[in-house]
């Protein structure tokens, strides 16, 4: 018999803003619509590992998409003749807009660093559209820590760059085979395609100014942040926490900032208390 | 002064060993300074090779790149388990505890190789038989 993993893998053709897409996306699972947003630079595989944990998919129909010009979602027709550059605006519509064409019943939105940072403009945009928000590895602004031209510049490799910086984010601790992963998921950009995504989250997204505004009443927000994290630190999410009245917020010990693919035994721990929180709120009986 | 010349000889060793470095550090040449406030070290990288270690370096040595950090600073990158947010230098550096600094070039041409070397840094200065991951 062949070993398969329930994951199944499907292309979803999206008119967004007037551009066809074709976008890639897995799931597996069934029960609510568990939708996962990738990190900068990265891609869907990021959840292999929770949709392939039964305690998860036998609740969630967990989904993850590959975001335009990442993984196997190509980008649209004309892509080269204009420097791919990921806006907020764009980005929260689109997430929406994947959504409504899977007609998706209120899913749990949940995402890691610049997909944890949108949902903060998600709970701005269309907080009723969504039962819960998880952003991990986000808060309200990062401080940059590096000059984002040699993501993407003719003098260097550019996979090994982009690979190479977000290496260290990750725990020491965190299995070596599964860190190794990630840095080749990273290795596998797309030339500036990790460059444009950071304009998002590093010049386009400084919600500083916005997110007091966020009204958990009208769908809960949890921030989790791994102590390792330097890019988006435990202290940047204790900021922005602090700002929204109700927002959850678990420091996560020996995990970095890719917590559900670098550790994601580890990181369950953490997040099996969110799911069944949101399973409680819903009525449904959690195990 | 935290590392000796003994102390590099023995990490000479350490990356001849290691299968990763091997691998990826072909092409990698550098000279590399590691300094604190009390003591510092020229290193000079052929290949990937430790062909030359100078402590302290002659002056008007040049050098390619310049990691420079507090004692602290240094026994926090080098730990066994690095503190949360310690684990490299440029962790460290954004939290202005450490500074890295020169040809920004010749560093990102060589951004993993001059990973592992740290990695390896990390390893042999816990003791023999410890590998990195």
């Amino acid at each position: 018999m062949p070993r398969l993993e329930p994951i199944v893998g499907r292309y979803l053709h999206l008119d967004f803003q007037g551009q066809p897409y074709r976008v890639y996306f897995e799931e597996a699972g069934a029960g609510i619509p568990l939708l996962c947003l990738h990190t900068a630079g990265a891609d869907g595989r990021q959840f292999r590992h929770l949709m392939n944990d039964a305690d998860v998919a036998g609740r969630f129909r967990v989904i993850a998409f590959d975001m335009p010009w990442h993984g196997k979602s190509l980008p649209p027709a004309g892509w080269h003749l204009e420097e791919y550059r990921l806006t907020t605006q764009w980005y929260a519509d689109f997430i929406r807009a994947f959504a409504r064409a899977l007609d998706l019943d209120r899913p749990v939105l949940m995402g890691c660093s610049m997909g944890g940072k949108i949902l903060l403009q998600v709970a701005l945009d269309f907080p009723e559209e969504c039962r819960a928000l998880i952003a991990l590895e986000a808060a309200d602004h990062q401080q940059p820590w590096y000059n984002l031209d040699w993501l993407h510049h003719p003098h260097t490799n550019g996979s090994e760059v982009c690979a190479g910086v977000i290496w260290d984010l990750m725990a020491p601790q965190s299995p070596a085979d599964l860190r190794h992963e990630i840095w080749w998921t990273y290795a596998q950009g797309g030339p500036g395609v990790f460059k444009g995504d950071l304009y998002f989250y590093r010049v386009d997204s400084d919600f500083r100014d916005r997110v007091a505004r966020i009204d958990t009443r009208r769908c809960p927000l949890y921030l989790l942040t791994g102590e390792y994290d330097f890019s988006c630190t435990p202290d940047d999410t204790r900021r922005t926490a602090a700002q929204i009245p109700g927002a959850r917020i678990t420091i996560m010990e020996r995990l970095g900032h890719f917590p559900m693919c670098e550790n994601p035994e580890h990181f369950r721990r953490y997040l099996m208390p969110v799911l069944d929180e949101i399973l409680t709120r819903e009525g449904r009986v959690h195990r | 002064m935290r590392f000796d010349m003994a102390w590099f000889e023995g990490l000479r060793a350490a990356l001849a060993r290691d299968a990763l470095y091997s691998r990826i550090a072909g092409h990698f040449r550098a000279r590399l300074l590691f300094e604190d406030a009390g003591w510092a070290v020229l290193t000079r990288l052929d290949d990937g090779r430790l062909v030359e270690v100078q402590a302290p370096p002659p002056l008007m040595a040049p050098w390619d790149v310049a990691i420079r950090g507090d004692a602290s600073a240094w026994e926090d990158l080098l730990a066994a388990v690095p503190p949360p947010r310690c684990q490299s230098v440029f962790a460290l550096a954004k939290a202005g505890r450490m500074r890295v600094e020169g040809d920004w070039l010749v560093l990102l041409q060589n951004l993993w190789a001059f990973t592992r070397l740290l990695e390896l840094m990390r390893a042999h200065d816990g003791g023999a038989g410890r590998a990195a991951a």
